[in-house]
């Protein structure tokens, strides 16, 4: 099968949340944002926007009946701000109106005395203020402090790594409809349905029943909609509870940019050691996060860094330090990685640094040092299998490391303003939500009399498919086609208590519940049948809607079984639920198991840079990947792409710039640039791993969303590379992302004009 | 007063008389106004292609139909013309390029995707666009996509061009494509419906502010415009490109895309197209115009920087009086115009080139597609017997406006073609501008791009015989 909504998206039939028409009477919300990325608040009147025609109400944080606090993790973020701002654009009021025109009006004439004070936007600035907001986290793993006397190469460096916009194409947006008593119905562009569900109600000081929250899909995600996509539901319920009117709140592009927070930036120092051999003895990172202002996901953001700090690689002497540090910046929070990006990146670098000082391909490197089967990372969960160094070893062998590496030097020495650069990226990410409790999964399968079905479960559609892989997983459980199944809405009154869809891990939660359920079903199906048939229920089985015995057909419909079973009085309709087994995190200790497994691969880049206009072109993003044995193949691919393009456009193009008050500047997309189709390479070769089986997964998938998003760190390197065969690089202070700028930069590095003459 | 002026155009495939704001969006109409949700909203900047839409209109005797962003389509043009959103086209069965989008894998989250399927279908009813994998990827240059990486839609794009090119080729194109399933065969009837829609009333003179293509003032005044007066210069088409007394006169309201396909303007600026493949994106460039560019007044214009470089003069034409001015005497400094406010820019003109004069442009900007310039740079420039007869060379991006490089122009004259020479006047032209720093580069950035960009012109004109190792030497 295809993506099941293929037909609908093509069509533009499908409905996000202000597609559905309007209902009677619906209001619709703007904010008026901080002007100061930090200030003490005077006083906030809003008397004249109050005036403004069409304006209905106009709200401040007195007028929360409920906690004004929300966040997932510390509820340290107030949904509009008193007293102090802590960044740009932080809402201070959010205007109600019978238009978005009226509404926009009416956040220009608030009007707002402020006393602006000094914003820090560096994280290591941050540090040396003591603004953080968490202590200071170290992972040790022998011992560095001893390893060093046996190295033969010492580097050490420091990394300045970007955030990144997620760029949804979809603003984050919510409509709140009131209902009788008090009760409350939601659309929300969510990734997390119950944490909205639950936010809401401690803003209206109601129980979460009375809240009932519903997803249909999302225009993408990313992260960007885990944990901040619940402001703006809360905005819409609170003005819908006190007004009793629907109430809308779409952000628009501009203010979803300077609103909302960003994959986070890092300030990282690093050091290394290896022997005459190139082999790892040592490595030390600290990493300064750049959380922005309040806690959101910043934690567990920084402790999937910590875990994944040594990537792919098996190093006997770790230390691994990172501190959260508070930013008047918007809250950074979770994007497709989720901090493992930027826990991977610093160790690249410090190879990379390490294999110019050596003389040798970086990635000579990391073959050398790749992790085998029972490494035991510094969290102390063991490698249980060999197909990291298989990924590694086919790529190695289907694209030609070696040879292509021999071509790109040839190339380079014939020409003068072109250069080519090669990396390769191996990657190993854990699966599962660090914070154990979180890896639950529930799924709700009915079937109907004439025989169709509906599941729905807690994984919400934001483009990753996973609608498409719960019918599918529903259609082979069931045995009836794909065509009978549909994927309902996620709704917090179908199922309670939902996990955030994230962590990579929807479909593997999710989907195992579904076989759950379906399984409970089949189960007094087969009851029935076996009665029907005079035969014991063991021997039935249903295959292309047919009731097999025996493997043979018994004439017996799939919706002849269906109505049998309902006039039996057994239930046609299941709850299933799932947790991984063996999953334990000590997040204090910093030790355990903490991944249900790992998922591998290796990617090997290639890029060209014009080195007489600093500009550059990806030629070729080809990779061998461990996808277990994929659900939907089209899905699966369109996962691994869209993650490397986005891993691609993290490390080149995708430039946050904030002013020195802390203001975002490349606010809009035409300042700040995402890859493009002539951007991304036609060339992208994705090859899965074969005979991979995974027996965690469902159907023996594996978990897909986020470790491809790793692989587009080799274009960073790859480019910088070419650019060393122009000029020289100083690996020792690292900037990413590699824009053009800092690619001319680095190309001329001597160039300078002094203003005095001109 | 109201603001609302009556227009009657055809919808998809339903003929609509209403009255509405002139500066009321296309694609708040459609979403608002008509419940027609297909277009997305994602940025209402022209820069993601979410809202995309076809645009038919007559052009001569035929309807020449070009994919547009709604968010940026006044709807007071419309009177007269044809306007087709994703429902528009939409069959009992899904069509070819909607087939191949569900077949390729190449809608997730789906929020883009009616705008991709829009563009490619516009793509194939433009005969200009070439029937090629590159025809299919130059119809979707103004989409964004943020899930599928794109390997996916290129590749839907290019399979269905493929699979449908031999049933639509050298035919009469939207009857070939009506009968191929890629177009509803209402579209067949629309000549016809069009031709019975009697025209607009001309009811005003043409009064300041004026609205050509509006790609920048939407995205600047998006909020204001619907609310003000405006005279909208493109509810008819421009007059056509004409050769005149060695002049190559052009409608200030000519787009971007037309300009670069004309016969004269290809002869006259052989890379024409190759150029504005970098210069924003299709569905932008038929909307763009030279004098809206102009007037804009960007300090990175890039169609300015190149008619600069053309020595272009401007017709100004006022209540009273008309004037023809250099272009580079245009700019008097940031903003600043040498016109009033109900002057307005109506003919553009520039000699046309002389046997050896050399023609270049250059751009670096982050993304080259469907970005803003950080630098760009474009030269004219004579050769005779080797050495440099005559000079223009302009550059965007580094100062309140866009410049003529005067000295460096004039110094240049009467040099041979060597890397010293060369390279002398390129490191005094340093003098001549004082960039700032922006989201787009730093200071020195921009000073290094531009001399980077001064050698590219060079790099190109010296070619082959260009000592690369020199030139090397020269700059690092």
């Amino acid at each position: 099968m295809k993506h099941c909504d293929s037909a609908l998206h093509v069509t533009g039939q499908s409905n996000y949340v202000d597609d559905v028409p309007n209902p009677a009477g619906m209001l619709h919300g703007a904010f008026f944002g901080s002007p100061v990325a930090h200030g003490l608040i005077k006083s906030v009147d809003t008397t004249k926007a109050a005036q403004i025609p069409g304006v209905v109400s106009v709200f401040t944080y007195e007028d929360i009946p409920g906690d004004g606090m929300i966040g997932g993790v510390v509820a340290d973020e107030p949904l509009l701000a008193f007293q102090e701002t802590s960044f740009h654009g932080q809402p201070i009021a959010l205007i109600v109106a019978e238009t978005v025109e009226a509404a926009r009006d009416g956040a220009k004439a608030c009007e707002l005395e402020i006393e602006e004070l000094p914003p820090i936007t560096c994280p290591r600035k941050a540090f040396e203020k003591g603004q953080i907001l968490q202590e200071l986290r170290v992972f040790e793993k022998g011992s560095v402090g001893d390893a060093w006397k046996d190295c033969e190469y010492i580097i050490s460096g420091s990394v300045d790594l970007g955030g990144q916009e997620h760029l949804y194409l979809e603003t984050n947006r919510s409509r709140a409809i009131p209902k009788e008593d008090d009760q409350i119905l939601i659309y929300s562009s969510t990734q997390s349905p119950s944490a909205v569900q639950k936010e809401v109600a401690s803003v209206l000081g109601l129980p979460m029943h009375k809240i009932e929250i519903d997803v249909k899909r999302l225009g993408g995600g990313f992260g960007g909609k885990e944990d901040q996509a619940t402001h703006w539901a809360c905005h819409a319920a609170l003005a819908s509870q006190l007004l009793k009117r629907p109430v809308q709140v779409v952000l628009s592009r501009a203010d979803d940019m300077r609103m909302t927070g960003k994959r986070h930036p890092y300030k990282q120092d690093y050091k290394i050691g290896l022997d005459a051999k190139g082999n790892i003895l040592a490595y030390d990172v600290f990493h300064y996060q750049n959380s922005g202002a309040f806690m959101d996901l910043s934690n567990p953001v920084l402790e999937r860094t910590c875990l994944h700090s040594t990537n792919a690689y098996a190093i006997p002497n770790v230390r691994i330090s990172a501190v959260p540090c508070r930013t008047h910046l918007p809250s950074n929070t979770a994007f497709r990685g989720f901090g493992g990006p930027q826990g991977m990146f610093p160790i690249e670098v410090a190879i990379d640094a390490a294999s110019k000082q050596m003389g040798l391909p970086a990635w000579k490197i990391q073959e050398i040092n790749l992790a085998k089967k029972n490494y035991v990372f510094h969290y102390g969960q063991e490698l249980e299998d060999d197909r990291l160094s298989r990924c590694w070893d086919e790529a190695a062998r289907a694209f030609e490391f070696e040879e292509t590496q021999n071509r790109v030097e040839a190339f380079n020495s014939e020409n003068r303003f072109k250069k080519k650069g090669l990396a390769v990226m191996p990657v190993c990410f854990g699966i599962s939500f660090t914070k154990t409790f979180f890896n639950q999964g529930s799924s709700l399968v009915h079937v109907y009399t004439d025989g169709s079905v509906s599941v729905a479960t807690g994984g919400i559609e934001m483009g990753q498919g996973v609608s498409s892989n719960m019918i599918e997983i529903c259609s082979r459980s069931l045995g009836i086609p794909v065509s009978q199944i549909k994927s309902n809405s996620t709704n917090t009154s179908r199922i309670a208590n939902i996990s955030p869809s994230a962590a990579s891990a929807t479909t593997d939660l999710n989907g195992n519940a579904t076989i759950i359920a379906c399984n409970k079903i089949l189960d007094g199906m087969k009851q029935v049948a076996a009665e029907d048939l005079g035969c014991d229920s063991s021997v039935i089985s249903i295959e292309n809607a047919k009731v097999l015995k025996d493997g043979t057909d018994t004439g017996l419909s799939w919706n002849d079984l269906v109505s049998k079973t309902y006039m039996s009085r057994v239930p046609l309709m299941a709850h299933g639920f799932y947790t991984p087994p063996n999953i334990h995190f000590d997040g204090v200790k910093g030790y355990g198991r903490p991944f249900h497994y790992y998922t591998y691969g290796a990617c090997v880049v290639e890029a060209t840079v014009d080195c007489l206009r600093g500009v550059y072109k990806i030629d070729s993003a080809r990779l061998t990947h461990d996808l277990g044995r994929g659900i939907i193949p089209s899905v699966d691919l369109g996962q691994v792409e869209g993650g490397l393009a986005q891993g691609i456009g993290w490390v080149t193009l995708e430039e946050l710039k904030f002013s020195e008050d802390g203001r975002l500047l490349s606010n809009a997309l035409s300042t700040y640039k995402c890859p493009d189709g002539d951007f991304l390479p036609d060339n992208m070769d994705v090859r899965f791993l074969e005979n991979a089986d995974n027996p965690g997964g469902p159907l023996g998938s594996k978990a897909v969303g986020e470790p491809p998003f790793m692989y587009g760190i080799a274009a960073f390197f790859a480019i910088r590379n070419a650019i060393h065969a122009f000029s020289p690089v100083n690996t020792s202070e690292t900037v990413c992302p590699m824009t053009p700028e800092q690619t001319l930069k680095l190309l001329y590095p001597n160039f300078s004009f002094s203003e005095d003459i001109a | 007063m109201s603001l609302k002026k009556p227009i009657t155009f055809i919808l998809n495939d339903e003929t609509i008389t209403t009255e509405v704001a002139p500066n009321l969006v296309a694609l708040d109409y459609l979403r608002q106004h008509r419940s027609l949700t297909g277009s997305k909203q994602g940025c209402k900047e022209g820069d993601c292609g979410a809202c995309s839409v076809i645009l038919g209109e007559f052009v001569e005797n035929s309807i020449r139909y070009r994919a547009v962003t709604s968010c940026l389509l006044p709807m007071g043009e419309l009177h007269g013309k044809h306007l087709v959103s994703i429902e528009g086209i939409n069959l009992e069965d899904l069509s070819p390029i909607q087939k191949s989008m569900v077949e390729c894998g190449g809608t997730q989250c789906g929020y883009c995707t009616p705008g991709f399927v829009v563009a490619m279908t516009a793509g194939l009813m433009d005969e200009s666009i070439p029937l090629d994998d590159s025809g299919a990827d130059y119809a979707i240059s103004g989409n964004l996509c943020r899930c599928t990486g794109y390997r996916s839609i290129k590749e839907a794009g290019r399979t269905a061009i493929a699979e449908i090119e031999s049933e639509i080729v050298d035919r009469p194109r939207i009857e070939a494509l009506c009968e191929s399933g890629v177009l509803p065969r209402y579209f067949r009837e629309i000549p016809t419906r069009l031709r019975a829609i009697p025209p607009a009333k001309i009811d005003s003179p043409n009064k300041a502010p004026f609205i050509a293509g509006g790609t920048d003032l939407f995205v600047q005044q998006g909020e204001e415009l619907p609310r003000i007066r405006a005279t909208l210069l493109n509810t008819a088409p421009p007059e056509p490109i004409r050769v005149e007394n060695s002049y190559v006169v052009v409608d200030a309201r000519e787009t971007f895309e037309s300009f670069g396909r004309h016969p004269a303007i290809r002869e006259c600026i052989p890379s024409i197209a190759e150029y504005n493949d970098a210069i924003a994106s299709w569905p932008i460039r038929e909307r763009a115009t030279l004098g809206g560019n102009i007037c804009n007044a960007s300090p990175i214009a890039d169609m300015t920087t190149l008619l600069l470089a053309m020595e272009s003069e401007l017709l100004i034409s006022g209540p009273d009086s008309e004037r023809w001015l250099p272009l580079s005497n245009f700019y008097l400094g940031y903003k600043r115009l040498a016109k009033t406010p109900e002057e307005r820019v109506t003919l553009v003109r520039f000699p046309q080139r002389e046997a050896g004069a050399f023609i270049n442009w250059e751009k670096v900007s982050k993304r080259r597609v469907l970005d803003i310039a950080t630098v760009n740079s474009a030269a004219k420039i004579g050769i005779e017997n080797g050495r440099i007869a005559s000079a223009t060379l302009a550059l965007g991006g580094v100062a309140a406006t866009p410049l003529v490089l005067s000295d460096a122009s004039e110094k240049l004259v009467g040099l041979p073609l060597d890397i010293d020479s060369i390279g002398t006047v390129i490191d005094s032209a340093q003098n001549e501008f004082k960039p700032i720093s922006d989201v787009r580069g730093d200071a020195s950035y921009k000073r290094l791009l531009a001399r980077q960009l001064l050698w590219a012109h060079f790099q190109k004109i010296i070619s082959e015989s260009m000592d690369e190792e020199a030139l090397y030497e020269a700059l690092r």
